[in-house]
């Protein structure tokens, strides 16, 4: 029983130093991205000014002679729409580790259940007939809740395998909006709705405002936390149902609280940003070959990679090109070489 | 008491009952196996009684309170599954695997501390894998992937382990390793109820078993009484051969194998001592069934044939009925009935091919009145040492029809000597109504 | 045997189907019949019954141009000779005179040399009139053979179309081009048409004011730009389809059988070659409607570049025309960046290639532009742009120099016959003080001139009013 001990002592001891570094990583990589992002853009500002910038409503005597349009720049143009990616990628992060867990499969995001799809059909129709983008936004968070809410009540129907069902259901309710987003597309002007709706599907973040980050910030914020603290029992839940509930842990009640959180997440997330693809699905890969697949350091850490990668990849989009680079289009280019990559690397499991 | 089932019924449809009232006690630091076919609910019952599955009828109680009165965390607290081993989809350290038994002592929101990290180590240290904590569980041996979910269910801290069939696809110094350990950890006081496919560990470590055939209780029982050649050869089916020891001048049951057919040449009746001179000598006394069997076109007729020729040269009467099939060109188109006595032959099947009837199997069409002729012969025939039945098919054991007078002499022991062609996939059926049948291989 | 039965049943579906897509296809016998006689009547010229002599005018016509007056004379007045005479006549027949003034009505020319002048305007000289720069006319002419059966274009495909003449019935699948066809006067050559900005309310208003055929012949939910009805079009017969070169159905309308004459016109040279062009498939008085329409568009843009001249390039005023979407704008490639250009602004966003592109507001920052124009289409609102709490950074929008360009029906800033009146706007708007066009004026006389419409006040107050 000693020598139990002093092992866990010093296991203990190596764990919270590697914990430290752990942490000091995950917490300064998304904050140092966060400010080298807000330095970049098309137009021109030093980081020293843009420092100063950030400190002004600290100290407001910092900034003078700093002309006010890059105030107004940095604080509603890039700030609000840096925090978008930011929280998105960390969205995105945490659902698709939640999702991978309670589906067993490392191959699938909380798009599964056609959320994505959903809202892409959501937002097609808002823009074809009402135009407003807040009504857009609006339009593609309700129907997809409306596809997450078809696919988990339609597996209902079904006794047998749910969690195959369930990943049926979501296919299917996932290509039904689908085509019903292509019929739109048809009907929609080839001269103004048509380019609109493609770009949205494409996902981009050129027009964040904060009033529609607010409710990002907000949904994002309950449901980080949420999985947070779960974060534990993700192990549990992804050895299946039977064997969960032997531990003691209610495998329903449980998986129904991530999806009704992770839906939530996304379907905010997608009807502020478009259609991003790839984010859930590469991150948590990229965090199991890091920390391995404890859910316990795995969900910090995809929370931690998903908001650093989304805030590079929203970079790249803002800045390579006076057009906008449509993020849906570089998530892929960039994420797909890397889960290949990633593939390679762990082959021994995941 | 820790763990009691009374007259519990589970079905997943309606109308498909796999567990028919089953009730069963497990005391403290008891050892209760389940022995079984497959798919005769074993693993049904482990969870019902892990509290999984909830029975249509019956109760289970857990230290005297209904287990579903308990909440998930309260029952896992008490009692804990130890599934069958498979590979879970991420490549979890053993270490996190038995981490994970800690989840119902903690809270809901919360995550393992240091007195769970000390507990999972006794109880990786208990099974002997502390030397490979932070090796990924996909990566270690089947029987100690075994082990660690059994220190899975240690660090639940839980008094009752059900694990089903800890030993499958082991080999065997690892389902000695596994047993062992299981055995060691019922003699500090845990109890377990384990389904087996493994009669010989029942035998060695059970307390008690309990024989489950068909979703039916058999028997109840400790070992010794329990694992006898009739009933495993009703639960399993096949004859069954219990290999005793003598112990300290105690004779006690070691082992339990399958018996196999014995080969035995129709020309064997003219050699004294020999099976059939036996069975021949003794048939008034002890009338004996003598079960014909192997698959299809192994020679089973032929053997009846032969043992006719052989019965009659020793001047025994013989009668019944032979069923030789008819061939064309190569071709097995049809089955004729011949009767022994009379020497009479009908055609009592043609292919399915070649029209319809109201008695069919798959391949083949009957007809109706040759079949009441058979009928009659088999009632008709006076007695005689020698009844020969070829054959007893799945007409006449699973729809009730066909040669049903042959069933009925054969029930009635209206026999001396009988021998009763039987396909193999029939045997267990045939074992059940005449347990005292012996079997032999009808090759020649 | 086997092989004979299946070949009947296979004869069978075979022939089933076919009567299946004759019927479900609007290709049906009967209807072609009813259609091939509607349309012979016509081509029976449509003659007046012969007038008293004391009604009948007098003509003084140039020698050379007598003839071709008697051809057509006769023709329309049944047999009876016109009465030719030196001095005093009611109708002067000569070549058209050199343009001097816009603002003059234009002469009805029937050959390319030949115009007619009304001197004492009757209601016979009038129908005469009509008569003689109609279709009727026109063929009366070829019959005569003092106008060509057939001309060869080029059209802006690079295709080499040959047609018959007259060109009675058109189909134009081509918005932009169904606006030139009504400013060539042609547009009772219609058979069917997609419209460009008829759908709004103020569009299809003015539309069916302009022409009482309108809601009738509005073809665009089955030929557009991106589609195209086949059978649709079999079923009317028109002499031409007129299409945009980049539409994707152009491979299926070869099978028509029916001449194809593609326009493609996304600069103001390209523009001017596709209204010439459309002039000359429909004979000397639509081509000089044509000629008419470019001259305006050539002096509207010579007079803002001599006002423009003095400016230099650096105190010009930066103008960012934005899409549906505020942060959706033009490129250099497309019409607005030329509109912007011809009108003495700088086109804040040239350097996009290609059609519309999203971009970010910093890069709008970038560009500083000095005035935003938004379209007349697709719910593009000047208010989505001054009432967002983000773009109040540009001074644009402190400023209050957010517009959004008129249309009639045709939007200002397509490359239509309107665009000229789209950059008379925006010149007005860039430089009030220095550019002395005038909106309603010139958007008056132009839709007088080129659309026969005579615009009401309250709809010139609504398109000209300045911002």
């Amino acid at each position: 029983m000693k020598s139990l001990q002093k092992s866990a002592a010093s296991i203990k001891e190596k764990h919270s130093i590697q914990k430290a570094y752990l942490f000091l990583i995950l917490i300064g990589l998304p904050l140092g991205l966060l400010i080298l992002s807000l330095t970049l853009g098309r137009y021109q500002i030093g980081p020293i000014d843009v420092l100063k910038v950030i400190l002004s409503p600290i100290f407001p005597s910092i900034a003078e002679g700093i002309p006010d349009i890059a105030k107004q720049l940095i604080f509603h143009i890039r700030l609000p729409r840096i925090l978008a990616a930011l929280l998105i990628g960390a969205s995105y992060g945490a659902t698709g580790t939640a999702f991978q867990a309670i589906f067993k499969n490392p191959l699938v995001d909380s798009n599964i259940l056609g959320v994505t799809s959903g809202a892409g059909f959501g937002a097609a129709l808002a823009l074809l007939f009402l135009g407003d983008p807040w009504l857009v936004q609006v339009s593609a968070f309700v129907f997809g809740l409306v596809a997450v809410f078809l696919s988990f009540f339609g597996s209902r129907l079904y006794r047998t395998s749910p969690l195959l069902i369930l990943t049926l259901m979501g296919i299917l309710v996932g290509s039904f909006f689908g085509s019903l987003t292509s019929l739109l597309k048809y009907a929609a002007d080839p001269l103004d709705s048509l380019p609109a709706i493609t770009f949205w599907l494409l996902g981009s973040l050129t027009g964040i405002t904060w009033q529609n980050l607010m409710p990002l910030i907000i949904l994002t914020i309950f449901g980080l936390i949420y999985l947070w603290t779960i974060r534990w029992r993700l192990n549990i839940l992804s050895l299946g149902d039977a064997e969960a509930s032997a531990l003691g842990v209610d495998p329903t009640r449980m998986k129904l609280g991530i999806i009704l959180f992770s839906t939530l997440m996304t379907a905010v997330a997608v009807s502020v940003s478009g259609v991003i693809g790839w984010v859930g699905l590469v991150i948590p890969h990229a965090g199991r070959l890091i920390v391995g697949p404890e859910h316990k350091r795995l969900l910090p850490v995809s929370i931690s990679f998903g908001a650093a990668f989304l805030m590079i990849i929203d970079d790249l989009a803002r800045t390579l090109l006076p057009g906008e680079i449509p993020l849906g289009v570089l998530t892929g280019l960039i994420g797909v070489p890397i889960l290949v990559l990633l593939m390679r690397r762990s082959r021994t499991g995941w | 008491m820790l763990l009691e089932a009374s007259n519990i019924s589970y079905a997943y449809l309606p109308g498909k009952t796999v567990l028919h009232d089953v009730s069963l006690q497990l005391n403290a630091g008891e050892t209760l196996y389940i022995l079984g076919k497959n798919g005769c609910g074993k693993t049904t019952l482990l969870s019902c009684l892990a509290g999984l599955l909830k029975p249509n009828t019956g109760r289970v109680y857990l230290d005297g309170t209904r287990i579903e009165d308990f909440s998930a965390a309260e029952r896992a607290k008490r009692i804990g599954l130890i599934p069958q081993m498979h590979t879970p989809a991420f490549a979890y350290t053993v270490r996190q695997m038995v981490m994970m038994g800690r989840a119902p002592h903690l809270p809901w929101l919360g995550s393992p501390t240091e007195k769970d990290h000390l507990i999972v180590e006794e109880a990786l240290e208990q099974v002997g894998l502390i030397d490979l904590q932070d090796r990924p569980y996909t990566e270690v041996s089947g029987g100690e992937q075994q082990l660690v979910l059994i220190a899975r269910g240690l660090a639940q801290k839980c008094p009752i382990l059900l694990m089903d069939e800890p030993t499958a696809h082991l080999d065997l110094s690892n389902q000695h390793r596994v047993m062992e350990i299981v055995h060691q950890l019922g003699q500090q006081g845990l109890s377990f109820t384990i389904s087996s496919h493994e009669p010989n560990d029942a035998l060695a470590y059970a307390d008690n078993v309990l024989l489950l055939s068909g979703g039916w209780v058999t028997e109840v029982g400790e070992p010794q009484e329990v694992l006898t050649e009739p009933l495993m050869s009703a639960v399993y089916g096949i004859q069954t051969e219990v290999i005793y020891q003598n112990e300290n001048g105690v004779k006690k049951a070691r082992a339990v194998l399958p018996r196999q057919p014995l080969a035995v040449k129709p020309d064997s009746l003219h050699e004294e001592d020999s099976f059939l001179n036996m069975v021949f000598q003794n048939r008034k006394e002890k009338p004996q069934i003598i079960l014909v069997t192997g698959l299809s076109g192994s020679g089973k007729t032929s053997w009846c044939k032969q043992m006719i020729k052989e019965a009659a040269a020793s001047g025994y009467s013989v009668e019944g009925i032979l069923s030789p099939g008819i061939f064309e060109s190569g071709r097995k188109t049809g089955i004729e009935v011949v009767d022994l006595v009379s020497g009479e032959r009908k055609r009592l099947a043609r292919l399915r091919e070649e029209g319809q009837g109201e008695i069919s199997t798959p391949r083949w069409v009957f007809d109706p009145d040759v079949l009441v002729w058979g009928n009659q012969r088999l009632q008709n025939s006076a007695e005689s040492d020698l009844l020969i039945i070829d054959e007893l098919g799945p007409l006449e054991f699973l729809r009730n029809k066909g040669l049903l007078a042959g069933l009925e002499r054969l029930d009635q022991g209206q026999f001396e000597v009988a021998c009763v062609v039987v396909r193999s996939s029939l045997l267990p059926k045939a074992l059940q109504r005449w347990p005292n049948a012996v079997v032999v291989r009808g090759q020649i | 045997m086997n092989k004979f039965k299946y070949s009947i049943i296979l004869l069978v579906i075979i022939s089933s189907l076919v009567i299946t897509a004759c019927a479900t296809g609007d290709l049906e016998t009967p209807n072609m019949e009813i259609t091939v006689s509607d349309y012979e009547a016509p081509s029976e010229l449509e003659t007046k019954e012969p007038i008293g002599d004391q009604s009948r005018f007098l003509i003084k016509a140039d020698p050379e141009l007598m003839e071709p007056v008697t051809v057509l004379y006769e023709a329309f007045f049944n047999g009876k000779s016109p009465i030719f005479v030196q001095s005093d006549p009611d109708l002067l027949v000569e070549p058209p005179g050199e343009y001097e003034n816009f603002y003059d009505e234009l002469p009805a020319v029937f050959l390319t040399d030949g115009a007619m002048y009304p001197k004492n305007v009757s209601e016979e000289l009038e129908a005469f009139i009509q008569f003689a720069v109609s279709t009727d006319g026109q063929q009366t002419l070829i019959k005569a053979g003092l106008l060509p059966e057939s001309i060869e274009l080029t059209d802006q495909a690079g295709n080499t179309v040959s047609l018959n003449l007259p060109i009675r019935d058109v189909l134009s699948a081509y918005g932009p081009v169904t606006a030139m066809i009504y400013s060539v006067d042609a547009e009772d050559r219609l058979v069917s048409a997609s419209y460009l900005g008829a759908r709004d309310p103020l569009g299809s208003s003015v539309m069916e004011k302009m022409d009482s055929r309108f809601p009738g012949i509005q073809g665009d939910e089955s030929f557009s730009q991106s589609e195209f009805n086949i059978e649709e079009a079999a079923m009317l017969e028109p002499d031409l389809i007129i299409g945009n070169a980049r539409s994707g159905w152009l491979d299926t309308v070869a099978a028509l059988d029916i001449p194809v004459f593609l326009f493609d016109a996304e600069t103001p040279k390209a523009l001017k070659e596709a209204v010439l062009l459309t002039g000359q498939i429909f004979g000397p008085h639509s081509t000089a409607q044509a000629e008419a329409w470019v001259r305006y568009y050539e002096s509207i843009v010579g007079t803002i570049e001599e006002k423009m001249a003095e400016i230099p390039i650096e105190d010009r005023v930066k103008v960012l025309f934005t899409g549906t979407e505020p942060l959706r704008v033009a490129s250099g490639d497309m019409f607005q960046s030329y509109i912007i250009e011809s009108a003495g602004g700088i086109s804040a966003s040239s350097e996009l290639e290609g059609y519309w592109n999203n971009i970010n507001l910093e890069q709008v920052v970038i560009w500083n532009p000095d005035v935003i124009i938004v379209p007349p289409y697709g719910g593009a609102s000047v208010e989505a742009i001054t009432e967002s709490q983000e773009w109040q950074i540009l001074d644009a929008v402190k400023d209050g120099k957010v517009y959004r360009m008129p249309k009639l029906v045709a939007p200002w800033d397509t490359p239509a016959p309107d665009a000229v009146l789209g950059i008379i706007w925006m010149a007005q708007q860039l430089y009030p003080e220095r550019i002395d066009l005038d909106c309603s004026t010139e958007a008056e006389f132009f839709y007088n001139t080129f659309f026969d419409y005579e615009i009401m006040d309250e709809e010139l107050a609504k398109i000209c009013s300045i911002n």
